[in-house]
């Protein structure tokens, strides 16, 4: 009895240790993004960054990628840091503040957003590279006035692609946040 | 042959040319038709008639189930200046047809309660009808109906008389009914003068008329009969067509034998309902005199005599006249009703066998208490009627006579029963000493007025004790617990201890959530994974855009 429990623990042990599993790979989108300055006292304009809108598979943990045309694959190991829809948001406000000279754009839950001052909503159908060497981001973006002013800005497309040099995730999560600094620069340009 | 030189001998020729052969032949064709159309023509009629309304010579048919046995030849005034001769000409063979029973009428459209005829000689025509019975002599001279009869002549049936002295009152066409079914008319009234009673002869179609028997009784059946007696309300509707109309219906009464077929032309007598005829069933009865010291208003002649619930017969007469008119001034006096009790009611036979036994039997009950009482039968109508109850403590020793009728002693109907016991209460209420009930109800009266200050004043006293109440621990209690329910929403409020520990522990709870969503997935894909090696599917990464290995 005794020998056959040695032996069983054994074949346990031997179990474990069979096809080792690749290690992780945990990627943030937002880890060279500017730093946020502090707020200027002589800013005109305050803009509140509302809570991105991701298309529903975007939601997942794992870095998502487009192959064949219209297929979606989730990588099993390679995986975002924390909920993409905080990444992007921190990302762009880091870069949305970086980019304005006359406007400060503030998150959502912070204590300066206030139902008086304008909104900005985003929303991003398309965040992902693709099995042919690129990433694609597209989406839409609006412009709403304060409640007091009931006024409400036109609507804004944005569509970027990028060429990768470099194959694997790595590469691609640094055009990604390329792509959200450029969505940056559209919307300074358009507000401004 | 003359010969030679002798001079010929001349004699006159007599011959008639064969051409006067064609009006011989001509003439004699003509007598034989003439022959011919006499030998066949019918005998010539007359038939009075009250007017000449539709009729045309040489136009106007006489038919007899819709088939032409004649023709209107002449018509003429009569010489009175009254009426109307009309002579016809009928076919060879209906020498037969024509007997003094032979009905001849003229036919029109008629509308009336009966129904609609003789609509179809609006468009061929008026006509005469005829009807026979082939019974009596050979007739040439007619008189014509003034309207279509009821019964056509040859009907197979039967003939009585019905006689009513009613009020109700019937016309000819009225139906008999038997059971819903018209089984028959009245044909014609007769008002008899001297008895001041009115006969209808009725035929009954065959082969409904071996209904009518030595026992068979009809009664009016017209509208809708309501009756409200001392049995209740009775609703009685013979059929539709009596509604507009009148009718009667007959039939032999429940308890009575069939009797014996009766002969053309018998008599009966057209009762008010179907109770009236069915009373003539029992033809007995021992009469006996009710004398009554209440009213007698709501007590008819027919009116039941119950015992014990069951009639045992009827009230035949109420205060009959030479009964006692000569007393009317005294006081107290009673009227006298006179009922009879019918033995065959009561399984005895209906004959003077069954009134002796009755009689008999009667005497040694009135003896031992048998009394006679009105009582309602109807609450709506107040209509009375007999009860005869057996009273032990009613004993008598000898039976009273009433014009030589045996007299059943009464006692007080209900409603006398009734006064007396409110009369009995009132005087129980005059004797009450009023006056010291007055003084007794005052004293109570003040006693009340006492308890009711007293209670007011507790209610005073257990108010301000709730007031105190309010005042002192209630409002202090609600102070306090405003200010728990205050701290609590303070502990919760944003930006507090509990609302950051409560926020971050969310958070975590949702970065767990999501680091476990894969393994999640991974379980729901392949749940044995956790144990057995998985079959991994291959990693692919994002390839660069001028790597063709992808």
């Amino acid at each position: 009895m005794k020998q056959f429990s040695v032996f069983l623990i054994i074949l346990m042990l031997c179990g474990c240790s069979t096809s080792p599993e690749p290690r992780q790979q945990i990627y943030l989108l937002n880890s060279n993004a500017p730093l946020s300055s502090s707020a200027d006292e002589d800013v005109k304009r305050i803009i509140v960054v509302d809570k991105i809108q991701l298309a529903d598979y975007l939601e997942r943990p794992n870095l998502v990628m487009q192959i064949d045309g219209n297929q979606l694959y989730y990588s099993d190991i390679d995986l975002w840091a924390e909920s993409l829809q905080t990444d992007i948001h921190k990302t762009l406000l880091a870069w949305l503040n970086d980019y304005a000279k006359d406007t400060q754009f503030v998150a959502y839950d912070s204590p300066q957003a206030s139902a008086k001052f304008e909104h900005l909503i985003v929303s991003i159908e398309h965040f992902m590279p693709t099995d042919k060497g690129s990433v694609v981001s597209d989406g839409q973006y609006w412009l709403v006035g304060n409640k007091q002013l009931e006024s409400l800005s036109s609507q804004h497309t944005f569509a970027f692609t990028s060429a990768l040099t470099q194959k694997g995730y790595s590469h691609s999560v640094t055009h990604m946040a390329k792509q959200i600094a450029q969505l940056s620069a559209q919307i300074v340009e358009d507000v401004e | 042959m003359p010969k030679n030189g002798e001079p010929a001998e001349l004699k006159s020729v007599t011959s008639i040319s064969k051409i006067w052969l064609v009006p011989i032949v001509a003439l004699c064709m003509g007598a034989w038709m003439f022959y011919h159309q006499w030998s066949n023509q019918g005998p010539l009629i007359n038939i009075v008639f009250e007017n000449a309304s539709g009729l045309e010579a040489g136009k106007t048919k006489i038919k007899m189930h819709n088939v032409d046995v004649g023709e209107v030849k002449t018509i003429a005034l009569t010489e009175d200046l009254q009426k109307v001769l009309v002579t016809a000409r009928m076919s060879a063979n209906s020498d037969g047809l024509l007997r003094e029973s032979t009905e001849f009428w003229s036919v029109n459209p008629r509308i009336s309660l009966n129904g609609v005829s003789g609509l179809n000689t609006l468009v061929s025509g008026t006509y005469i009808n005829m009807s026979t019975n082939l019974e009596g002599p050979s007739s040439r001279d007619f008189v014509a109906l003034s309207a279509p009869p009821i019964t056509p002549s040859g009907t197979p049936g039967l003939h009585v008389t019905l006689n009513s002295n009613a009020e109700f009152a019937f016309k000819e066409g009225d139906p008999v009914i038997y059971k819903g079914l018209k089984v028959g008319e009245f044909e014609s009234i007769y008002f008899n003068f001297d008895e001041r009673v009115v006969y209808y002869n009725t035929f009954i179609q065959a082969p409904y008329h071996k209904l009518i028997t030595t026992n068979t009784k009809f009664w009016n059946s017209s509208g809708v009969q309501m009756d409200l007696s001392a049995n209740g309300v009775k609703v009685r509707m013979s059929s539709i067509e009596t509604l507009i109309t009148n009718g009667v219906a007959f039939g032999v009464p429940d308890g009575m034998p069939q009797g014996e077929r009766v002969t053309d032309r018998t008599y009966f007598n057209i009762h008010e309902s179907y109770e009236s005829a069915a009373e003539e069933r029992y033809k007995a009865s021992a009469k006996y005199v009710i004398l009554v010291d209440d009213t007698v208003r709501g007590l008819h002649v027919g009116a039941p005599v119950e015992y014990r619930g069951i009639q045992i017969g009827k009230v035949l007469d109420i205060n009959p006249p030479n009964s006692n008119q000569q007393k009317w001034l005294d006081s107290g006096v009673a009227i006298p009703v006179i009922i009879g009790i019918q033995p065959g009611r009561i399984e005895q036979t209906d004959d003077n066998a069954g009134i002796e036994h009755i009689t008999r039997q009667m005497r040694t009950w009135i003896k031992n208490g048998f009394r006679a009482s009105l009582q309602s039968g109807n609450l709506l109508t107040g209509a009375l009627f007999v009860n005869l109850e057996q009273y032990p403590n009613e004993t008598s020793s000898s039976i009273a006579k009433f014009q030589d009728y045996e007299v059943i002693p009464s006692i007080s109907n209900e409603f006398s029963q009734i006064t007396e016991k409110v009369s009995a209460i009132l005087d129980n209420i005059n004797e009450m000493d009023l006056a010291q009930l007055s003084v007794a109800a005052n004293q109570m009266m003040a006693d009340i007025s006492a308890s009711a200050d007293s209670m007011n004043n507790t209610a005073d006293d257990f108010a301000g004790t709730l007031r105190q109440m309010d005042e002192q621990n209630v409002s202090q209690k609600l102070a306090s617990a405003l200010t728990g329910i205050a701290q609590l929403t303070q502990g919760f409020a944003t930006g507090s201890k509990t609302n950051n520990e409560i926020n971050d522990t969310l958070e975590t709870l949702q970065q767990r959530l999501r680091e476990l969503q894969p393994l999640l997935l991974e379980l729901n894909q392949a749940p044995n994974s956790l144990i057995f090696d998985k079959q991994r599917k291959p990693y692919r990464q994002p390839g660069a855009s001028n790597d063709k290995s992808q």
